[in-house]
Order: C-alpha cells, then structure tokens, then sequence
C-alpha cells in the first residue's frame, strides 16, 4: 500500500514538474501568442544600424565576412566591409533584392530563386538576414512547454505559417528566454517536418531601456554537414534615424 | 602630352588628399598572379600578373573621389596605368561625375552589346567594365528610376600628342532606366568615335579606320515565377559605312538543390543561359569587343590562353552561352560556361574551379577547348591566385 502511495506522488511529482504542469500554468499566465509579441517588441527592428561579422565555416576551413546594416521596416541595406567583397552591397526594398557591384558601380535585380541560397557562401540564407516582418504576422504559435537552455528558462513555442503568408519556413520550434523575451533557439522545419536549420543563441546583450537582443548566433543547415556560420554583433543602434533616402535604389547609384 | 594630363590628373587627386583626414584614408585591392598553357599545334606558355590597388577616402556628403590604378606585369616589364579616377559631386537629385570612371548599364546578362562601355563577362568571372574618359550626369526621377547622360572623351587615353585632337572626338550616351517591383526596363542610346582595325592582302592589321557607332536598344530582367528571365533588343549603326543591323538576345537563370530535401540544404545548382543574334550578321559581338571605345580598355590584361578562343567564337552571329556552377562547399565553385556558334559551328567549352583558400587568397583554374567544323581544335588549361586585401 506504502509503496502505491510513494509510486503515485512520484507519477505526481513528475506531472507536475513537466510539460503537462506547465502548460497549464504558463497558459494561465501568457498565450503563446503573447509571448510571441514580447519577443517581436524586443526584436522587430524599426530603424536601425548595425556592425557584424559573419564566420563561416565548412570542413575545418573558415572564412569571414563584415559588413553593416540599415534596416527599416520590411526595407534594409547591407554593405560588406571585408576585402574580397568591400562595397559589395544587398538592397531589399519589400520582396526585391538588388545587388550593387563596387567594380562596375552597377546594380542588378537578383531574381527571386536566389532568395533561399546561402547568402554570400554561409549558412544564412539570403530569407534569413533579410526577413522583416514581425514573426506574430507571419505564424500561428501553440505553446509546448518549458525548457532549460544555458541554464535559463525558456518557454517553448511551436510556429506554423499562415496559409496566407509567405514565409521562409513552414514550421519553426522556438525557444524564449521567459524572463528577457528574446529567442535563444530556433529548429527550423519544411513542410515535410523535416529538420533543416538550427540556430543557436551564444550570447545576448541588454540595451537601453532594458531590452535584449542576441548578439552572437551560430547557424547551422542540418542538411550540410560540418557546416555552421556564426553572426556576430559588433554594434547595434536601436530607433537609429535612417534618412527615408538612405535604403533606396537611389542610395547606390 | 599623356603624361601632362596624368601629371594633372594626379594633382587633382592630390589636392582632394591634402584635404582630407589623412588618417582616414585606407587602401585596398587585390593581386593577381596568372600562368597557362596554350596548345594549338605547338605548345605555348604564358605568365601575368597584375595588381589593383583603391584608396578608400572617408565618406563625404557632397565630394566623392575614387582613385584605382593598377600595375601590369607585361613580358616581364610592369606597366602602371590608371583605372578608374574620378571626382564624384553628389546633389540630392543625383550627381555629377567628372574622369575616368566605370559606366555599366548592366541587366544581369553575360555578354551586354548595349553597355555604354561594352563590359563582357570573363566567362565565369566578374565583369569587366572599362574606364570611360568623360563626364557623367545622373539624374534621379524617384522610386529607382533615373536618367543618365554621359560625355566621353575617348582620345584622351590615345598617344598622341596633341590635346586637342585627343578632345577632338566625343561619345555621348543616354540611359533611362525604369525599374519597378519585380522587373527593370531600361532605354539605351550611345554615339561613339570608333576606329575599325583595317587589314592587308596578307590579312595582318595594317591601319585603323575612324567612323561612328549608334546603337539605340531596350534591356529587361524580370522574374517569371522561379525563372530570372533577361534580355534585350538593340539597333546597331555604322556612320560611315552604312552598315546596320538589329540584335536580339534572351536569357535565363535558375537555380535549383541536387540533394538536399525540398529544396533546402545539398548542393546549390545555377543555371544561366543567353542566346544573342545580329539579325542581317553586318555585326558580331567579337569585333565590337575589341573597338576601343572608352579611353580605358588598355586595363585589360589576360592571358593568351583566355584571350584566343574568346574572340574565335564572338565573331559569329548566332551565340549561345550556358553557365552552369555548382557549389562543392561553402569556399568552393566548380562550373562550366559553354558557347556556341552556329555561322562556323565553332564551340568553346571552358570548365573552371574557384576556391576561397582563406587569409584573402582565392585560387582559380579554368581550362577550354575549342573546336569548329574546319577541325581546328586547340586547348588550354590556366591557374591564377589572387590576393584580396
């Protein structure tokens, strides 16, 4: 009889210390939905400007790239700093890319199938660096769960797209730091389920006005192997104030 | 008296230098080291080299200059020259851009008959733009489209001692480009001084002959569903021998995984094929390669292996030009360009390998093939290293 007792508080212990405890008590609390729009107050950037470093690398071999970045709305500019591609520049103005050549000082509509290519050799597609919108407009969440990661509560949150929405991936597994509210792991999946990204949050910086934001993201294609390319954070200036000229075709010509 | 005007040239660089931050100024560039091996009946070997060098000046609101020049290594002997010099004025509606400059009017084709500066792609690698000696409007009508007007001066890269002849004659060029969400149109018209390569009984190059191009043409790129689709229709003229003739060429690009799961992830395959005709045939790609139309194309340096099949198989009228690369890794690209030409039946296959080695050093290897219906037939393999720094 004894051991009844022990073994049904342990089942107990178990349930309540799970996922099943805390979805009932993380639901009461917040939706994922609203999780979700902490996370996009905390990430979505309005206006901003921003320094990183790009490592890519492949079977041992590495290689670095640095640019820095305007972003406004769905609209950003990216210029590369590095030697081999200096003043090799990305427009996106809504669903166009365009390319700018420093040699020719000329510019070029990228044609829309390159958008889930690795954007300029890494793990990043040309989609990831440059999607824009607020996830919250993009998906419908259900929250999972609650998870340790680096020794920090996450909550777990499933993202499906909206069948209206064209986004860069059907499916996404996303844990958020419950305290911070930003993303500190994202599985990505097709529509198959199949697995193929992970990125991974190494480091997170608060900024003015006690908001967080990754700073440093390892981002791994399940489906290369040995291959991963880490962005760096060197600099970020929240509400920076972009001329409305400034991410315009005009810009580089 | 070429000397005088660079003298001059770098005066003017100079000035703009001494006033500004020296401590901002940072120089970039690459270096280039090439060797080949030609076999056509007997076996040749060639060597070059070649460096670029940019100074990068801080950012400026208004003032914009740019200075690359490039030293040549030529049968053992460096050569210095000027690429691209420039003094850029910038006006909220546009600018003003006054030197030798890159004028590309480019629409993502690999061979463009309509550039101002007639820039072909290396067949697998950048494009390549000449200087243009001249002045250069560039006149913003809003939301990307713009209006550019340019005045070249293409004598004054010439040798000749005269200035004023070297400003006597002047190529002029319009460009309305029109893009929107999902496409760009662009409106091209140029006149131009060129000077045709006459040839003797004995077919060697014996004098050259002045006359005047128009070429007046429309290019397009646009996104049908996951194609990139291209092209361009061109009018070509003559001044003083008459001859002219229409040009049309298409072109697509794709690319798709091999491997990898619905589309993600495997290895990333691009496809990028053109086709380009002179309808009448008064007019072949090759010989309006080799017109020297902007002052600056004396830059070029190649490799007698690159250079020979090129101009082979530009000559005809109807040329297809495939591309097709893959990437073996991140730091990898194995591919293939292939052009062929109806008129001789000539065909020139040109497999190429790029690695990114890392510490800014890049290693190229191309080979080509080529072969006609006369049975001629030569080939040649090439290995360049380049240093980015």
């Amino acid at each position: 009889m004894m051991k009844k007792v022990v073994f049904t508080l342990l089942i107990l212990s178990l349930f309540l210390v799970s996922g099943g405890y805390s979805n009932c008590v993380l639901a009461a609390e917040l939706t994922a939905e609203e999780i979700m729009e902490r996370v996009d107050e905390n990430e979505y950037l309005e206006s901003a400007r921003m320094e990183a470093k790009m490592i890519i690398e492949d079977r041992g071999r590495e290689t670095i790239k640095e640019m820095y970045s305007y972003t406004k709305g769905e609209n950003s500019l990216s210029e590369f700093t590095n030697p081999r591609d200096r003043g090799t520049r990305y427009l996106k103005l809504g669903d166009d890319l365009w390319m700018y050549f420093p040699a020719a000082e000329d510019l070029v509509s990228i044609s829309g199938h390159m958008m889930r290519e690795g954007m300029m050799g890494s793990d990043f597609s040309y989609e990831d660096i440059m999607e824009s919108q607020r996830l919250t407009e993009l998906y419908n969440f259900e929250l999972q769960g609650e998870e340790v990661i680096n020794g920090r509560d996450t909550y777990v949150v499933s993202a499906v797209a909206r069948e209206d929405k064209d986004a860069s991936y059907y499916q996404r597994k996303i844990w958020i730091d419950q305290e911070r509210f930003v993303i500190l792991k994202e599985e990505y999946f097709s529509t198959g389920g199949r697995l193929l990204k992970v990125m991974e949050v190494k480091e997170v910086k608060e900024f003015p006005g006690q908001r967080w934001f990754p700073v440093e993201v390892v981002m791994n294609n399940k489906l290369k192997a040995e291959s991963k390319t880490t962005l760096q954070i060197k600099e970020l200036d929240f509400d920076y104030d972009i001329p409305e000229s400034k991410i315009s075709l005009e810009t580089l010509e | 008296m070429k000397l005088k005007i660079k003298i001059a040239l770098y005066l003017l660089i100079l000035c703009v230098l001494l006033t500004t931050k020296a401590e901002a100024i940072e120089i970039g560039g690459k270096i280039e080291m090439d060797s080949g091996l030609l076999y056509d009946n007997d076996l040749k070997a060639d060597f070059s080299g070649r460096g670029e060098f940019e100074l990068y000046f801080p950012q400026s609101a208004t003032v914009e200059p740019r200075l690359v020049w490039q030293l040549d290594l030529v049968g053992g002997a460096l050569e210095t020259d000027l690429r691209y010099m420039y003094l850029r004025r910038r006006r909220e509606n546009g600018h003003f851009t006054m030197g030798r400059q890159p004028v590309s009017w480019s629409y993502g084709a690999m061979i463009n008959l309509l550039d101002y500066g007639l820039g072909i792609e290396d067949l697998g690698e950048e494009t390549i733009t000449p200087g243009i000696d001249g002045l250069r409007w560039h006149r913003s009508l809003g939301g990307g489209r713009n209006l550019q007007l340019i005045t070249s001066f293409p004598g004054l890269g010439s040798e000749s001692e005269d200035l004023a002849s070297k400003l006597d004659e002047l190529g002029y060029g319009l460009r309305l480009r029109l893009p929107g969400s999902g496409y760009d149109l662009s409106f091209n018209l140029s006149y131009q001084p060129i000077k045709i390569n006459k040839v003797d009984e004995n077919g060697n190059d014996s004098d050259f002959e002045d006359d005047n191009l128009v070429r007046a043409g429309m290019t397009y790129n646009r996104d049908i569903g996951d194609l990139g689709s291209y092209g361009s229709v061109g009018y070509f003229h003559q001044q003083n021998t008459q001859e002219d003739d229409f040009m049309l060429q298409l072109g697509i690009d794709y690319s798709w995984i091999v491997g990898g799961y619905n589309g993600y992830g495997g290895r990333q395959v691009l496809l990028q094929a053109e086709y380009f005709r002179f309808l009448q045939q008064n007019f072949n790609a090759g010989q309006l390669a080799a017109l020297q139309i902007g002052g600056g194309e004396a830059e070029r340096n190649t490799t007698e292996v690159d250079a020979t099949e090129e101009f082979n198989i530009f000559g005809g009228g109807d040329l297809l030009t495939v591309n097709l690369v893959t990437s073996l890794d991140y730091f990898t690209d194995l591919g293939v360009v292939m052009m062929m030409e109806t008129e001789e039946q000539q065909a020139v296959l040109v497999p190429y390998y790029i690695s990114d080695l890392g510490g800014g050093l890049e290693l190229r290897v191309d080979s080509r093939v080529y072969g006609n219906r006369e049975g001629d037939f030569n080939s040649g393999i090439a290995a360049g290293l380049t240093y980015y720094f």
